[in-house]
């Protein structure tokens, strides 16, 4: 037909006429509408109805809130840096910038204590609304088969942001703080929460996104993210290094577990990965004011970007302050201005201004603070030797399961790291870039030795080692670390399939992957929804639907600081800031995990307040739940629970007789 | 009846002594449906707050007290004993058992004379004959099992006879997963599930129903036909609900005091609230009253009508610390928190910081006022405890341990009145006074 068509209008008839929208349109619609009436009436129920609203319900404000971004942040680099616009990661640094700016506009909501869904609405409008300044965002182009490979990587990451929360740092932080923020409509902090008191810019956006899509929009958000991270680390490697060179770095990100474990979860490892990737480009283009801000916003966003900051600050020093001084000090400014608002908070609130990080301070003389995180726990020893072979036991002896790293990390970033050193011996930029990820590994070697915490520094040492030889072969490094590494991920997911795809109930999978659940089910059926909840030895603020207080940081810092600070009168003090029902992990803290600590300081601050916690509870609480090592107490609080005999009115159904 | 009366009923009544004396403060609890217990239509009582009530006699005789449509008749005696026993108990080691072996704290815990603990599992997977000292592993480990005389009971693996190490074949078996321990006494079962009360004999399939909403955790228990369960009663927070054998809902106990802990024996349920510990005889209505601070940790434990009970009492006065009391005087007193104990015949397992124990009750003695009297006879001066009964009594009740013998009280001293047969075993004394019950020595 198509070949009549032409030779008639090669024989001089008339010419076809192009269809019509109304043709193009209508198979795509039909074709959209069987695809629509297929999954929801599919008759194997692969995808649940259930599951296919939420996830739309999800994608869309999801996706709106990347495309907001892009739009607003491309407007502010238009206006205020439009040669980075125009750079080969404009469209990167365009979301970076309009993410750091909805968390900024929704920092003003929640100071006015109205944050919310229409907060959050309006934030999205209004960075989108940069768009109709018309900016130049150019979309990179990435070749099919590519983006299907790195699609079905991240497969795993739909599944688990479709699941419900069961991640640790998830259901204690990262989703447990925007929940409660957008209880209360502010922000939360001190003692009594924390990690409320932390810089919270993208938790702010998880907020925004959670009260318009729910717990998955902010899982989705992030999955988004990770993709562009990846698309930023290929572009940006073709855009220095040439022609095929970006997918080697992209799959060093792909390819190992750490880096895929949180693609689907609400974390912000990647993000920080990409304000660092995006403040070393800018020092490699000598955009030194852009480079501050990227490395503010990626502070305030973690604080493990602070090794990576700083050597890209001291790279900025050196080569700005004698050409462009004014510039350096203005980075370091923009450095610091996303960090102001945090740390002035915490001080307005007599806190330290980095606290939690800075610790918990001991009254009185002599005493040793409570400190946020013992990095001599973390890593496979922190001696010379262990330090020596950090770099092997990072590749080869890392768990994923224990405190040896808690993560895995693909084979392929060996050889990334030889073409690194390699070719930084004739190339600047390279030998700039390995001078801040060195920095960066120094930096987190005297820290607490997580893989995760090591996430910030991949953008950048996937970058530095783009120069990879084609000849080597590197694809042999991918392929013999990716079952160890995808492994464990497709495990995960697979666990989480039923549930994403609504084969199975949310309760079903809770019972199944929470051992606290049965706790947790207790509260939330049987504890009225405005009784606050002190979380003891425990940290599952986002599956407790009262107000909730204490709760755990690492070492479960809060609570043992509460149970040091009150001694006897802990759960008295409870009961006086309105507390009447506890959630209380049972922990045993054992010496052969601190032997980094003093027998004084592990006795004082560790055994002395988990027993006192046990015997306090015998004399002032009732215990209402226990399964497995989570219990459910009731306060004794005098006078609620000391009753007459008598009945008060009751509105209760009759009885059937 | 004003208007608020209009709709609220009793469906049962019971009374804390059935067999008062003169000047005695009885008091009754009314088991109520309706709107308010401000309504129940208390008549014959001195006075009523809710639910319950309280008369003191003033004349021996029959006595009745009624709410509605029922009807309570206590039978107002002329004496009374008075004064407690004090029961001392030998104490061992139980090193085999580990205290802190068991996921589920409830256990290690008696299921008779037998111990039910676990192994490394975390689950009851061995069961520990204190007479013969044998131990048992059983075929499966179960996490939350219900426990009996010489009887486990299980949700889909069914119900172990011990010493058999497997479970009773061709029993018809439940599935899916209780919100609660079930209760057997061996030959029944019950079992707490989200929306309903299954209670049933064990060796039919037939399973009565009631609909109920326990509050999960808490154990069912069972005084046959009787079940009891915990319920969230909103403003009377949790309750005790019972079903009858006509398969009707009951509430128990429906205060505005947190009633909870529901266990059973026999024809006896007992629980435990903020102001103590309840065992209320399902025939005869008459619910004893123990005041104790109990009930934060574990619930109480029955042997019959004998209720056992941690007493927080002294750690929170700041005399002392926790110790275990029983209703028949058995008490342990010791340095440290006694903890989880659970009761049958003359031998009591408890914890005890990491260890667990077993006590060994040195003499046991049932007075005439005991639960488990029955004689008809009129309650006069002298005897045992200044009291006895006219004419014969008779006490009947379920003794595990062999080589013990018993004494009755006669003419001011302990006369030697046989040996203790291991089972069932009822004992008769014709002066209506006490027995004693005390190893026999050789």
């Amino acid at each position: 037909m198509h070949e009549e068509d032409r030779a008639l209008g090669a024989g001089g008839g008339p010419p076809a006429t192009p269809p019509g929208t109304v043709a193009r349109a209508a198979p795509l619609l039909a074709a959209g509408l069987l695809a629509v009436a297929f999954l929801f009436a599919d008759p194997a129920r692969t995808l649940h109805p259930d599951a296919l609203l939420t996830f739309g319900r999800a994608a869309l404000p999801a996706l709106l809130a990347v495309f907001a971004a892009v739009g607003g942040g491309a407007a502010v680099l238009r206006a205020a840096a439009p040669a980075a616009l125009d750079a080969p990661a404009g469209w990167l640094a365009a979301l970076g910038v309009g993410v750091a700016l909805q968390g900024f506009l929704l920092l003003g909501c929640a100071a006015a204590g109205e944050l919310g869904p229409v907060a959050a609405g309006a934030v999205l409008a209004a960075t989108a609304g940069g768009w109709a300044t018309r900016p130049r965002v150019t979309v990179p182009a990435v070749p099919a088969v590519a983006c299907v490979f790195g699609a079905v990587l991240l497969l795993p990451g739909l599944l688990d942001a479709l699941a419900p929360p069961t991640d640790t740092d998830e259901v204690y932080y990262h989703l447990a703080l925007p929940r409660r923020m957008l209880e209360t409509g502010a922000l939360l902090g001190g003692f009594l929460t924390p990690d409320g008191s932390r810089p919270m810019p993208v938790h702010l956006v998880f907020a925004g996104l959670m009260s318009l899509g729910g717990e998955a929009a902010p899982r989705l958000w992030h999955l988004l993210l990770s993709a562009a991270l990846v698309l930023g680390v290929r572009g940006l490697a073709e855009a220095r290094f040439g022609k095929g060179q970006g997918d080697l770095p992209a799959l060093a990100l792909l390819g190992s577990y750490s880096w895929l474990r949180e693609a689907g979860l609400a974390y912000n490892n990647h993000l920080v990965a990409l304000y660092l990737l995006l403040a070393a480009d800018a020092l490699l283009a000598r955009r030194f004011v852009l480079m501050g801000w990227m490395c503010g916003f990626a502070l305030a966003v973690k604080y493990t970007a602070a090794p990576a900051v700083a050597a890209i600050s001291l790279l900025a020093a050196w080569d700005g302050l004698r050409v462009a001084p004014r510039r350096v000090v203005f980075a370091a400014v923009a450095t610091l201005a996303p960090l102001a608002p945090w740390w002035l908070r915490n001080t307005l609130e007599g806190l330290h201004p980095l606290f939690p990080f800075a610790g918990w301070p001991a009254a009185g003389e002599g005493g040793a603070d409570f400190v946020f995180v013992y990095p001599e726990k973390y890593g496979a020893g922190h001696d010379l030797l262990a330090t020596i072979r950090l770099p092997f036991d990072l590749l080869f002896r890392a768990e994923i399961d224990s405190f040896r790293f808690l993560g895995r990390v693909s084979l392929l970033w060996a050889g990334l790291g030889a073409a690194a050193l390699w070719t930084a011996r004739r190339d600047p930029a390279v030998r700039r870039l390995v001078l801040i990820v060195a920095i960066g590994f120094v930096g987190w070697a005297l820290g607490a030795r997580i893989v995760r915490y090591l996430l910030p520094l991949f953008g950048i040492a996937a970058l530095a080692g783009a120069l990879l030889p084609r000849r080597w072969p590197a694809w042999l490094l991918l392929a013999a670390s990716l079952p160890a590494n995808l492994g464990p991920v497709l495990r995960h997911a697979g666990a989480r399939a039923a549930v994403a795809t609504g084969q199975e109930s949310p309760e079903v999978f809770l019972t199944r992957e929470v051992p606290a659940w049965g706790a947790l089910s207790f509260l939330r059926e049987h504890v009225p929804v405005d009784a606050p909840v002190a979380l003891l030895f425990a940290w599952h603020g986002y599956w407790v639907p009262q107000p909730a207080i204490l709760g755990s940081v690492e070492d479960h810092v809060p609570t043992r600081y509460w149970l040091w600070q009150h001694g006897d009168a802990s759960l008295s003090a409870l009961a006086d800031r309105g507390v009447r029902y506890l959630l209380v992990g049972d922990v045993h803290f054992l010496k052969k995990s601190y032997t980094f600590l003093s027998p004084a300081v592990l006795a004082e601050q560790f055994n002395e307040p988990e027993a006192r916690l046990r015997a306090l509870l015998l004399r002032d609480a009732t215990r209402l739940y226990a399964r497995d090592r989570w219990e459910v107490w009731r306060l004794d609080t005098p006078g609620l629970d000391t009753p007459g005999l008598d009945t008060p009115h009751l509105d209760t159904p009759r009885l059937d007789d | 009846m004003n208007a608020a009366s209009v709709g609220t009923s009793v469906l049962l009544l019971a009374a804390s002594d059935v067999r008062p004396t003169v000047g005695e403060a009885v008091r009754l609890s009314a088991a109520w449906d309706g709107p308010s217990a401000a309504a129940i239509p208390w008549e014959g009582v001195d006075s009523a707050t809710g639910a319950e009530a309280t008369v003191t006699p003033r004349a021996t005789g029959p006595l009745t007290v009624r709410a509605g449509d029922a009807t309570i008749v206590l039978n107002v005696q002329p004496a009374e004993n008075s004064g407690a026993s004090q029961v001392r108990a030998e104490v061992r080691s139980l090193p085999e058992i580990e205290a802190r072996s068991c996921r589920d704290d409830r256990y290690p815990a008696l299921a008779g004379a037998w111990v039910a603990w676990c192994s490394a599992t975390g689950r009851v997977d061995r069961a520990w004959d204190i007479v013969s000292g044998a131990t048992v592993s059983l075929s499966d480990a179960v996490d939350a099992p219900g426990l009996g005389p010489a009887a486990i009971l299980a949700d889909t693996r069914g119900l172990w006879r011990l010493p058999d190490a497997t479970p009773v074949p061709n029993l018809p078996r439940v599935s899916g997963a209780p919100l609660g321990p079930p209760a057997t006494d061996g030959v029944h079962g019950a079992f707490v599930w989200a929306t309903r009360v299954e209670s049933f004999a064990l060796a039919e399939s037939l399973r009565a129903q009631a609909e109920a909403a326990p509050l999960p955790w808490y154990a069912a228990a069972l005084a046959w036909p009787w079940a009891a369960w915990v319920e969230d009663g909103g403003t009377t927070r949790e309750d005790i609900w019972a079903r009858r054998e006509d398969a009707r809902r009951v509430p128990l106990a429906r205060t505005a005091r947190d009633e909870r802990h529901p266990v059973g024996s026999d024809r006896w349920l007992g629980w435990v609230d903020s102001a103590g510990v309840y065992v209320q005889d399902m025939t005869l209505g008459e619910r004893r009253a123990y005041p104790a601070d109990t009930g934060f940790l574990h619930g109480p434990s029955l042997w019959g009508p004998v209720a056992c009970w941690e007493d927080r009492g002294a750690l929170r006065g700041g005399t002392g610390d926790i110790d275990i009391l029983c209703s028949d005087g058995l008490t342990l007193r010791r340095p440290g928190n006694q903890r989880a104990p659970t009761r049958w015949g003359p031998w009591l397992i408890f914890r005890e910081a990491d260890r667990t124990l077993l006590a060994t009750a040195s003499e046991l003695i049932l007075d005439d006022d005991d639960p488990r009297a029955e004689g008809a006879g009129t309650t006069r001066a002298g005897g045992w405890r200044g009291a006895h009964r006219d004419g014969a009594v008779t006490f009947t009740f379920d003794w595990p341990a062999a080589g013990w013998g018993f004494e009755r009280w006669e003419g001011g001293a302990w006369v030697p009145g046989g040996p203790l047969a291991v089972g069932r075993v009822t004992l008769t004394h014709p002066g209506g006074d006490a027995v004693r019950l005390a190893p026999v020595r050789p």
